[in-house]
């Protein structure tokens, strides 16, 4: 009887160290991070379609405060604060009705305590404020060697002539054909919710204005302007603008 | 040839002295004010422009949700608002809720898009699903043409409210792709109905053509309320369009003046639209084709052309002016008859 027995029991130490083996080979050498598992899969139907490829195409400027009064190119000024930040950048002024257009490269000053504007040597500088009023006028300020610059640069807020409100924050996007939304996140915590509305203006440069109020945030600083719109395939997506926080 | 002149001008000032003819020129300066300021009040006709266009852009403000009811399959749907999600695939009957602005775009046959945005925060629309899972709807809608979805894309859209033909060609998103919103072609006709009664007498019903002309390319194309403004005035609002952050709340009385109803039909290049509206003027705004200083024109379509236009108008003055030439030669026959060929106020009779 004890005979019988032995070579079933050998067999049955043998299936449990071969399932042992088996389970420690399939263990992950890269475990997953704590807030799950993220994926998106496309369907095929949507042939020849393809989604985001140039955001600062969508986010054409970024403003904190209401422009009011003609625009005097010379007033413009950036919201940069000098330590921690890149040295260079890329300006872009454009009037709402893509008349007007001026897209420069800049470095950051070497003065130790400098203004806040932005040097503007253009020639059109009376023409402009004579005809155009400060709030036809769009800022962005971009980090980078390159103009217009990447989808992966630095914003800054640009304060408009005038400015007025400067407890809001004014995102102008080019979202035609879709819908969006804005918010301030902070290492993916949404800190602030803006909203969106067609301009009162018709206006050639954006299809929308965004805004959000910075008392909403509490004293948090956000990390990025996250503008929420629905892409080319009808899905809802993201794309995160990345924020230099500058204080008046 | 000056004393040619002369001799007219001495003939009229002659003419103009004679008190008899002094007091006929009044009578009929008189009569021809009485007539002005009668064609002046002669009611607005009963009037309708019909517009049919290929566009790839279609938007309107919803004031009868029933009549702008879809029933939409094949496209997927998202929403964008506090709490922006996916829906899914999309198989279900969606009521826009009275108020917001409805777009259609399609650039081509893979390309439909249908947009639904409230006023304000308010609804959206309700979405009666298959399934049941459906109800109300809250924030920016928008369904996208996905042949990955089951069901049948809708085809004929409806068009209920003040809208806007076209968009004004912008710059392309971040994608690079220029979405789809110009009027490609599109085509005007105005009927209006002549003027059937004229103090006691009935004239026959006849509808006439006012003007029609194709309008071009690239401009947006929507109905204006006010009748007051002049041709060629820009009115002083723009063409109705998605909610802006200064406007006021929609008003249904207001807008049901303005309104238009149709149909669009999605085709390979955009929809095929035909739609007509009552509002006494049209507008025509494009920055490119009019310029930045008035990039609105505007077309009354009431009054003015009724004087030129209105066979039944244009009947009664001709019927007018026969009977005044007949009096005329009659009372001129009459006298020949009594006094010889010698009659008539002239100053050489007077001389004698």
């Amino acid at each position: 009887m004890r005979r019988d027995i032995r070579p079933v029991a050998i067999a049955l130490v043998l299936a449990a160290l071969a399932t042992s083996v088996r389970a420690q080979s399939s263990q992950p050498v890269l475990d997953l991070a704590p807030g799950g598992f993220s994926e998106t899969l496309l369907e095929p139907g949507i042939k020849g379609r393809d989604v985001l490829v140039d955001p600062l195409r969508m986010l054409v400027g970024w403003h904190r405060g209401s422009a009011a009064g003609p625009f005097r190119i010379d007033q413009v000024r950036a919201l940069l604060p000098l330590a921690g930040t890149p040295g260079d950048y890329c300006v872009r002024i454009a009037s709402a009705d893509s008349r007007y257009s001026a897209l420069n490269r800049y470095q950051k000053t070497t003065a130790r305590a400098p203004a806040m504007g932005v040097e503007a040597k253009s020639r059109y500088a009376s023409e402009l404020a004579q005809q155009f009023s400060a709030a036809d006028v769009i800022i962005r300020i971009v980090s980078g060697s390159t103009c217009p610059g990447t989808g992966d640069a630095f914003i800054v807020a640009a304060v408009p002539p005038g400015a007025t409100d400067t407890q809001k924050l004014l995102a102008y996007l080019n979202v035609r054909g879709s819908h969006a939304q804005i918010s301030l996140v902070r290492a993916d915590k949404t800190l602030a919710v803006g909203q969106c509305e067609r301009p009162d203006k018709a206006a050639i440069l954006y299809s929308d204005i965004c805004s959000v109020t910075v008392s909403d945030l509490n004293g948090a600083t956000p990390e990025a302007l996250r503008v929420t719109y629905v892409n080319n395939l009808g899905r809802v997506a993201n794309t995160d603008f990345r924020l230099i926080w500058g204080s008046k | 040839m000056p004393t040619a002149v002369n001799a007219v001008s001495r003939r009229v000032r002659a003419l103009m002295s004679n008190r008899h003819v002094q007091a006929r020129f009044g009578a009929a300066i008189v009569a021809f004010l009485i007539y002005l300021l009668w064609l002046w009040l002669l009611p607005l006709p009963p009037h309708w422009t019909a517009l049919k266009a290929t566009s790839e852009y279609v938007g309107y403000r919803v004031i009868d949700p029933d009549a702008s009811t879809l029933r939409v399959g094949g496209m997927f749907g998202a929403v964008i608002g506090e709490q922006s999600r996916d829906l899914g695939c999309v198989n279900a009957i969606v009521t826009p809720a009275q108020g917001t602005w409805v777009e259609y775009r399609r650039g081509g046959k893979d390309q439909l898009t249908i947009s639904i945005e409230p006023f304000a925060k308010g609804p959206t629309a309700n979405m009666a699903a298959s399934g049941g899972d459906g109800g109300p709807v809250v924030g920016k809608l928008q369904l996208t043409l996905d042949p990955s979805c089951p069901g049948v894309a809708p085809n004929r859209f409806p068009i209920s409210g003040p809208a806007a033909f076209g968009e004004e060609l912008a710059r392309p998103g971040a994608t690079g792709e220029l979405p789809p919103g110009l009027l490609l072609k599109a085509t005007v006709d105005v009927y209006a109905l002549a003027l059937q009664r004229v103090l006691m007498i009935t004239l026959p019903e006849v509808v006439y053509s006012v003007m029609s002309f194709d309008v071009p390319p690239g401009v947006v194309v929507c109905a204006d309320a006010h009748a007051d403004q002049t041709l060629g005035e820009a009115p002083r609002l723009p063409c109705p369009g998605r909610p802006a952050s200064a406007a006021t709340p929609p008003d249904v009385a207001a807008d049901s003046v303005i309104a238009w109803n149709g149909a669009a039909f999605a085709s390979d290049g955009g929809f095929e639209i035909s739609a007509a509206t009552n509002a006494p003027g049209l507008v025509l705004q494009s920055t490119r084709t009019f310029g930045q200083s008035t990039p609105t024109r505007r077309i009354d379509l009431g009054r003015h052309a009724q004087v030129l236009k209105d066979p039944n108008l244009l009947w009664l003055h001709f019927l007018v002016g026969l009977f005044l030439l007949f009096l005329q030669a009659g009372s001129w026959l009459t006298r020949f008859w009594e006094r010889g060929p010698d009659v008539g106020d002239t100053p050489h009779r007077k001389s004698k």
